[in-house]
């Protein structure tokens, strides 16, 4: 009996303890007390040497949002605030102060960087987001071709929340190349490999008012942590090409009046770099891809057997001439997009010791060559259109 | 004199040894800091160059069936010599937990529960810690192969999570550093997961009677599972985060917060807390159950049970005072622990070892393991 009282109180001493240790009450944070952070971008301020960001929040207490101005169709949807200060750090302060709710950064979708910004350099703002065990790495970035903030008080018909819709958007067109979506720490790696020349996706706001539209705007290329060009979206189709994987993206091949739209359900390519006798670099793609037939204009006098082998030779000749046409501009800014200093540096560790130096020069010498092998196993519902049905009778 | 009277098994000993290692893949920055994404290079060559070390250890294990690390000592040293070495296994030992458990905070500090006092995490995992001790080594084990098994999964898990982030390309060049910053590393890996087995051989007095072939087969199986996850779980990182690794002060909970597979599954960090909280608490226990029996062994007593609360309280004061901040800790893991360790891992194992083959110890011996080829 002794023993059982004994075991009694001790295990009610226990659970009396538990209550005390395990309600985590240091933590706790009241969901009315946070603003959900959905996008912040980064600015040059007015003031020389300053920095203004712009944080976007989700109004989870509609019509009872802190202090700053409200972005959203007149539906308070998105709360948008703003602040100058010396660093990140000096901004996110006097944002939470000037607040009666705590920023919460753990659901931010989009982190932007106004184009001047970009220009000056963006390594410097990154230290906070990457040391802040809050701010995640894996969220996408962009630069906005304009102000950052442009971007997160566009009102869009679409979403109210530009964070929102940008995040979604990175995500879908991810599916398509992972190159699209390029993350803190995609950027981060990039920076750390010295020699290669990161790449962020641009994005800009068009339409007035109340009706306004983000558009992607192509890629900025970085030297270091400094934007000093940018790609065009054509031209970054050639960008995403070369790095393969891709699946789900449509292409246009023309030939004169012919015009054919195809979709390429896959798409993968086998990057080799080797050295060359001269001490220069060759480097080899050998493109494999899988492609469909969306839409077919002109093509009359062809019969449904040659003319898939006519648009498997199309296709290859198009996917060729994209990365090459890429490929150019990136010798021109003199910025290794494409990351084959990295290879280089994998595979001849020590002859890259000695080329690290002059790889502006070795780059601008690259022999490229592309093979492309374009399969097209379906026509889709139909096989031959109905311009070629009529010149067949 | 024998302290815990429960026994455990070769397997829950192996599964044991197994665990404590995994629990060092989990910290695995100071690698980083030093090899960068050639980390794993050290792990490979230490996965061969820590046989002998872990034969050394299965050998006095063997010699000394009947008697812990410490009786060991007093045996071959005599009982002066013997009790001033065996003092300082006892801070050792005691040490090893209390660094443990600032690991603990401090993880806890840094990722989860950042509000709350360093204090109340490991005031728990002491309460608990001290909590399994009392219950002797059996319940300690009871645990460890289940442990094991889980964290195999976790592993496994994340692996699985990752693999459309792996770039396998991450880990080359080879051989690009200078040959002492392998040195280093391998000297850091060959202290301070493995070196710190040497704790086992205060366990030996409770493990059932095993032949030298069994000892040796469930050595080197927990090394080989427990170096295996240490192994993959660099390789993983390594794969995911690249140049970036040596970045961070916990590559894998970065790692796995860049899973992102559909709504659902993204964001699985939760995962590395899990297995964190486990593995580091399975090796405080340890730790702190043989501080306690190590305290007891000097002492002379076998009230170890009154004594694990003392020792409890004694590495929860220890452990702050240590170092002043989480960077000096990581430097000093990278600098100056292996130095330290060195002697208590490898040096005073080894010489004792040759001290027992020529003083031609252990002179009582019983017929049963009289048989048996050491």
């Amino acid at each position: 009996m002794h023993a059982h009282l004994k075991r009694m109180v001790t295990i009610f001493l226990l659970l009396s303890m538990l209550i005390v240790f395990l309600t985590g009450c240091w933590d706790s944070r009241t969901i009315e007390d946070q603003l959900i952070l959905t996008g912040i971008a980064l600015d040059v301020a007015d003031d020389p040497g300053k920095i203004s960001v712009t944080a976007q929040a989700a109004n989870i207490q509609q019509g009872k949002a802190g202090s700053g101005e409200t972005g959203g169709e007149g539906s308070n949807e998105s709360i948008v605030m703003k602040a100058t200060g010396d660093s990140l750090t000096a901004c996110l302060t006097e944002l939470d102060r000037d607040s009666s709710q705590k920023l919460l950064f753990h659901h931010n979708q989009i982190r932007l960087f106004g184009i001047e910004l970009a220009e000056q350099g963006i390594k410097k703002h990154l230290d906070l987001i990457m040391r802040d065990q809050k701010a995640r790495l894996e969220v996408p970035i962009a630069i906005v071709d304009g102000r950052g903030e442009e971007a997160l008080t566009a009102k869009l018909s679409e979403m109210p929340l530009s964070g929102l819709f940008l995040g979604n958007n990175f995500e879908a067109q991810s599916a398509i190349s992972p190159q699209y979506r390029v993350r803190l720490i995609d950027f981060v790696q990039r920076l750390l490999d010295g020699t290669a020349a990161p790449v962020i996706p641009i994005i800009k706001v068009t339409g007035e008012d109340d009706k306004q539209e983000i558009k992607m705007a192509g890629m900025a290329v970085f030297h270091d942590d400094q934007m000093i060009g940018r790609l065009t979206n054509e031209e970054t189709v050639g960008y995403i090409l070369s790095f393969g994987n891709v699946k789900k993206y449509n292409i246009v091949v023309s030939d004169g009046q012919n015009q054919a739209g195809l979709h390429i359900a896959t798409l993968d390519c086998k990057r080799e770099v080797t050295l060359r006798q001269d001490g220069g670099i060759q480097v080899s793609l050998t493109i494999t891809s899988v492609v469909s037939v969306s839409e077919l204009h002109g093509f009359k006098e062809m019969k449904p057997p040659e003319l898939l082998k006519y648009l498997e030779n199309l296709a290859q000749e198009e996917i060729k001439n994209e990365i090459t046409d890429c490929f150019s501009v990136a010798q021109t800014l003199d910025a290794d997009i494409f990351g084959f200093c990295t290879m280089v540096s994998k595979k001849y560790p020590k002859q890259w010791n000695e080329m690290k130096e002059r790889w502006s020069e070795v780059f601008s010498d690259i022999d490229l060559s592309i093979q492309v092998k374009v399969r097209i196993p379906e026509t889709g519902q139909i096989v031959q259109s109905l311009e070629m049905e009529e010149n067949m009778k | 004199m024998k302290i815990d009277k429960s026994q455990i098994s070769g397997k829950q000993f192996m599964f044991m040894v197994a665990f404590f290692l995994q629990s060092s893949a989990l910290l695995t920055s100071f690698l980083a800091g030093i090899t960068k994404n050639e980390a794993w290079i050290p792990v490979v060559i230490d996965i061969v160059l820590c046989i002998p070390l872990i034969f050394l250890y299965r050998t006095l294990m063997v010699m000394f069936p009947e008697k812990n690390f410490l009786q060991v000592l007093d045996e071959v040293y005599g009982p002066v010599v013997g009790k001033i070495i065996g003092i300082s296994y006892v801070w050792f030992f005691i040490t090893l937990a209390a660094v443990n458990l600032i690991d603990i905070g401090d993880f806890a500090k840094i990722t989860f529960t950042t509000e709350t006092p360093r204090m109340v995490p490991t005031l728990i995992c002491v309460l608990v810690t001290v909590w399994a001790v009392r219950h002797g080594i059996k319940v300690i084990s009871r645990y460890s192969k289940l442990f094991t098994i889980i964290e195999f999964i976790i592993v496994g898990v994340s692996i699985v999570l990752l693999f459309n982030q792996m770039d396998f390309t991450n880990l080359l060049p080879v051989f690009t550093q200078p040959a002492i910053k392998y040195v280093q590393s391998v000297h850091i890996i060959a202290t301070i997961p493995c070196g710190e087995l040497v704790i086992f051989l205060m366990v030996t007095p409770c493990m059932k009677k095993l032949t030298p072939r069994e000892s040796t087969k469930y050595w080197f199986g927990g090394v080989a599972m427990g170096m295996i996850v240490l192994l993959v779980v660099l390789l993983r990182d390594i794969a995911v985060l690249g140049k970036a690794l040596h970045l961070f002060t916990l590559p894998g909970l970065v790692a796995l917060r860049l899973v992102n597979l559909g709504e659902a599954l993204s964001r699985m960090e939760i995962i590395f807390a899990v297995a964190l909280a486990m593995l580091l608490f399975f090796k405080i226990t340890v730790l702190c159950y043989v501080s306690t029996i190590a305290v007891a062994q000097l002492f002379g007593t076998t009230q170890y049970k009154r004594l694990a609360v003392i020792v409890g309280i004694l590495i929860m004061a220890y452990a702050p005072t240590l170092y002043p901040s989480s960077v000096e800790h990581g430097i000093s893991a990278q600098t100056i622990v292996p130095f330290i360790w060195t002697p208590f891992q490898i040096l005073l194992p080894l010489l004792t070892y040759i001290l027992a083959k020529i003083r031609k110890l252990p002179k009582a011996i019983t017929p049963a393991v009289k048989k048996q080829e050491v």
